[in-house]
């Protein structure tokens, strides 16, 4: 009776009122990433039948099927969308949904986050969406080379489409990895240190940190272009000061990484699935994290093998080629640690077990091939052909589709509560095994003997006939497999009579709770001993359904859950997490009509767009916090502890720490694309450098310097706030003062480097003083010093980012100048 | 945050040391340096990369038995330290420039 009263009591506090409101609302972590799935995986289908329509036009010599300019938009779109529509979001989706109820959490750190990225998804999904039923899709490749999708090579708004669409995008990666990170590293259940993390979330954890630092090259690359294109700064044009490389680095410093981002959550749900179903325990789980770890590093130092005729030096290309062998050891760690498992357990060839191994099959292929592109030579002969078309998607659709197959087929029953009835997922199983074999191993072949990637016709005669027929055969019975597990998906959510609790006797948390997991997952936050609480305790579902934990009692309309010390696991803090609202939509709303406004080149909607934005930030934050201080609370087990508010290792402190990794890779990245162009650009040094500043240059780092030192005192009192403000005022003075004394942004990548330094630094210097004003009017609005303490903790974390980021623009700036 | 930083840090030093000599490399190549003295500060910046991270292996290799995270760490430094020497080893092998 206890428990469903706690059920009743929890469900009122975290649960989401019924209809359209309730859904426009949730910032529900499990609404978030159900959500989140079920729209990726419809791109999927998307994504799927634009694959068709190429696999259509290719399956005979001179096919009139599709004309090269909607030939081109096809593959474009079925390339993006795979990759930014599909994939990304549909492990963040995963990890929205699954993560929290692995660490043995109510929801993820930052519950209005999740949902913000959400609507920037759909709001962005839908643009690039729209473009294809235009006409006006993307048509320069899923990799937008310059200078082919320039200005001058493509004059209409299809590669605006991706450029905005897409960076629209990035914005919810950015918020999921942010949200991830902060959720791994302080709101696991008490006791669940880091050596005791069931192996998903350490996926997860490398997986975020590589997203933090792997996608800002690719937003600050889209950015750049986008100014080209819409107002002729040259960055990419060599007879200004730009070079098309550039953006292939920028490019490529997202694009390699972000396989392994595609990779490792599947990997992660591989290292959950097999020790179930071989009934044992993982092999090797310490070298699996430290390959994890090993990956995530070395994935960093591959990109140019994406570049390799380019034209770089040697050397240089066997610095990338020796890490991109180098990759595969880790990788292999991973493979043969799993094997172990295999061959320690009992297997059971049940359906989950079948994808692993058409996983296994499929992915060890696209690794071997990886390993002989990866040697130059071979490289040379293979770029660009049906062969790296092949190599691709074996490891794409091998280390990603089958895993999450599996995946589905594993996590179901928690998800729906129901058990898999009709037998129709062995027989898609097959029909997708043998249709992706048949479609991309002829590739291989086609590839060896010439075909180039993304030609849109071959003529007859030249030995690629029969072999696209067959390949395009073969995509079709791949895609009737797919129409198949969609049907037995289906048949499972709406027709499948209840499953049994944890049908596979998984040993994790997630299985800790009802099926389907009720809106506040568990009634009470377990303590974790091991890294199989259920094997010892079978029955902790029911005891902590009954409250047998930390935070049994609801309390206040809170929604609460526990904050852990990262390395002890030891309980440091309750948090309260914010209710449903409409914020998030707004705020993606507003998000959109920014970007929406840049598309169309409203470009006097964008200013108020911003400010609109900024608005819903000051409110977004003004709505937290305590308005009287609350001191420690119960929290069960005789224990007390603060609340979030009150402490100064808040998740809002860590969330800042990791969105400003984010942003200083943004800005470096910045600063390498300004070193790239002098090095090695032509027309360089520009025919005009700024005339250096003495004032300029030592005022500005002087303010910058101030504004830094003079926040040590916290913001305390209104002297300090005046010296940070005068100091940021300064700063920004200078900055705008070297931006009019600047060459134009338009005759030379220089001025247009400078321009982007500086109005980068500017932005950051608006930013930190807002952040200085809200604090002070916080502390006029008589928020408590107990709460205030830790938000001034957190502006100083921005503050500190803006000085360094004004002098390091300063120096970039004035110091060429000065050195001539 | 400790132990994952000490865990990351025979990598982290591989990924600087990685970019450093890409850096050095393009910069020495471009601006037309002298080939033996761009030589010999690449082989510098290597072997004295390796240096450091024996010396992280070693240090991590006395606590390794502490914790998980403890032997992840030395695993880390001796990823770091083959993945150095793998690497750089075209700065002793290769022609410069071509």
């Amino acid at each position: 009776m206890k428990a469903l009263r706690l059920h009743r009591e929890f469900s009122k506090i975290w649960g989401t009122q019924a209809g359209w409101r309730g859904s426009i609302e949730s910032v529900n972590h499990s609404d978030i990433g159900k959500r989140l799935m079920l729209a990726a995986f419809f791109f999927f289908l998307v994504g799927g039948v634009l694959s068709m329509l190429i696999r259509a036009q290719l399956a005979t010599p001179d096919s009139a099927f599709a004309g090269p300019e909607v030939y081109n938009q096809i593959f474009t779109m079925h390339g993006s969308i795979m990759m930014f529509l599909f994939a990304i979001p549909m492990f963040e989706g995963f990890a929205i949904y699954m993560l929290p109820k692995m660490l043995g959490a109510r929801d993820l750190a930052f519950p209005r986050i999740s949902a913000y990225g959400w609507w920037c998804y759909l709001f962005g999904a839908s643009m690039l969406c729209v473009s294809m039923l235009l006409g006006l899709a993307p048509d320069s490749g899923w990799f937008m080379y310059t200078p082919l999708s320039s200005k001058p090579y493509s004059p209409g708004i299809n590669s605006d489409f991706w450029l905005i669409g897409i960076t629209f995008v990035e914005v919810s990666a950015i918020a999921a990895a942010v949200d991830i990170t902060v959720s791994i590293l302080k709101m696991r259940a008490p006791g669940m240190t880091l050596a005791k993390m069931p192996l998903f979330a350490w996926y997860l954890l490398v997986t975020a940190v590589m997203m933090l630092i792997g996608f800002p090259p690719l937003i600050l690359g889209s950015i750049l272009l986008e100014l080209e294109r819409a107002f002729g700064w040259p960055f990419f044009d060599a007879a200004r000061g730009g070079d098309s490389l550039l953006w292939q680095h920028l490019f490529w410093l997202f694009g390699h990484p972000e396989v392994y981002i595609i990779f490792l959550p599947a990997a992660g749900a591989i290292s959950m699935i097999i020790p179930v179903m071989a009934r044992t325990k993982i092999v090797g789980y310490g070298a699996i994290v430290a390959a994890i770890i090993a990956l995530g590093f070395l994935s960093f130092g591959l990109w140019v093998h994406h570049m390799f005729t380019v034209g770089i030096p040697h050397m240089a290309l066997a610095f990338f080629s020796a890490a991109s062998t180098l990759v595969a050891i880790p990788t292999g760690v991973q493979i043969f640690a799993w094997l172990g498992t295999l061959w320690a357990g009992r297997p059971q060839m049940k359906l989950p077990m079948l994808h692993i191994i058409g996983f296994f099959v499929t992915f060890v292929m696209g690794g071997l091939t990886g390993v002989m592109v990866a040697v130059v030579p071979f490289d040379w002969q293979a770029h660009d052909t049906a062969f790296i078309t092949a190599h691709l998607h074996y490891v794409l659709f091998g280390g990603f589709v089958f895993p999450m197959f599996a995946a589905v087929y594993y996590w179901m029953p928690q998800i729906t509560g129901r058990a898999r009835w009709f037998k129709l997922g062995e027989v898609a199983f097959w029909l997708i095994f043998i249709g992706f074999h048949a479609t991309f191993f002829l590739m291989h072949l086609v590839g060896l003997l010439g075909q180039p990637r993304r030609i849109e016709t071959y003529p007859d005669g030249i030995g690629w006939t029969w072999i696209n027929l067959l390949s395009s055969i073969g995509s079709f019975v791949l895609a009737i497999g797919i129409a198949l597990f969609v049907i037995d998906v289906a048949l499972q959510l709406w027709l499948a009579h209840r499953s049994k609790r944890n049908p596979w006797g998984a040993t994790t948390l997630e299985w800790a709770m009802m099926q389907p997991s009720p809106t506040y997952n568990i009634a009470a936050i377990p303590t974790v001993e091991d890294r199989d609480p259920l094997e010892k305790q079978p029955d902790l579902a029911l005891r902590l359904a009954r409250g047998e934990g930390y935070l049994a009692t609801p309390r206040n309309n809170w929604r609460e859950t526990l904050a852990i010390d990262t390395a002890t696991a030891k309980v440091d803090h309750v948090i309260i997490l914010p209710g449903n609202t409409r914020l998030p939509l707004w705020t993606g709303m507003v998000t959109g009509v920014f970007f929406l406004a840049i598309l169309i080149k409203l470009y006097w909607v964008v200013p108020i767009a911003a400010v609109g934005i900024a608005i819903l930030a000051w409110r977004w934050a003004w709505v937290l916090g305590h308005r009287q201080t609350i001191g420690d609370v119960d929290i069960g087990h005789g224990e007390r502890a603060l609340t979030h508010p009150e402490c100064d290792d808040r998740p809002g402190w860590w969330g800042s720490v990791f969105l400003l990794a984010a942003d200083g890779t943004f800005f470096a990245s910045l600063l390498f694309g300004y070193t790239f162009l002098w090095t090695i650009a032509p027309n360089w040094p520009p025919p005009a450098l700024i005339e250096p500043s003495l004032v300029g240059t030592v005022l500005g780092l002087g303010a910058a310097l101030a504004a830094g030192a003079v926040r040590g005192k916290r913001f305390a009192g209104t002297k300090a706030l005046a010296g940070t403000a005068t100091g940021l005022a300064v700063a920004a003075s200078v900055l705008i003062y070297a931006l009019v004394r600047a060459p134009s942004p338009t005759d030379h990548a220089y001025g247009a480097v400078l321009a982007v330094l500086g109005s980068y630094a500017l932005l950051h210097l608006f930013i930190a003083a807002v952040m200085v004003g809200f604090v002070w009017m916080r502390a006029r609005a008589g928020r408590p010093d107990s709460g205030l303490r830790s938000e001034r903790r957190i502006v100083r974390l921005w503050t500190d980012y803006a000085a360094l980021v004004t002098a390091a623009a300063v120096l970039a700036i004035e110091l060429p100048g000065w050195i001539a | 945050m400790t132990a994952l930083l000490r865990a990351c840090t025979g990598l982290i030093v591989w990924a600087v040391v990685f970019s450093l000599l890409y850096a050095v490399e393009g910069m020495g190549c471009a601006n037309g340096w002298d080939a033996s003295m761009l030589r010999a500060v690449l082989v510098a910046i290597w072997l004295a990369s390796v240096a450091i991270l024996i010396a992280i292996t070693i240090q991590t290799r006395r606590t390794r038995d502490r914790d998980l995270m403890s032997r992840i760490a030395f695993w880390g430094a001796i990823t770091g330290l083959v993945a150095t020497v793998v690497t750089g080893m075209p700065v002793a092998t290769l022609s410069l420039c071509l």
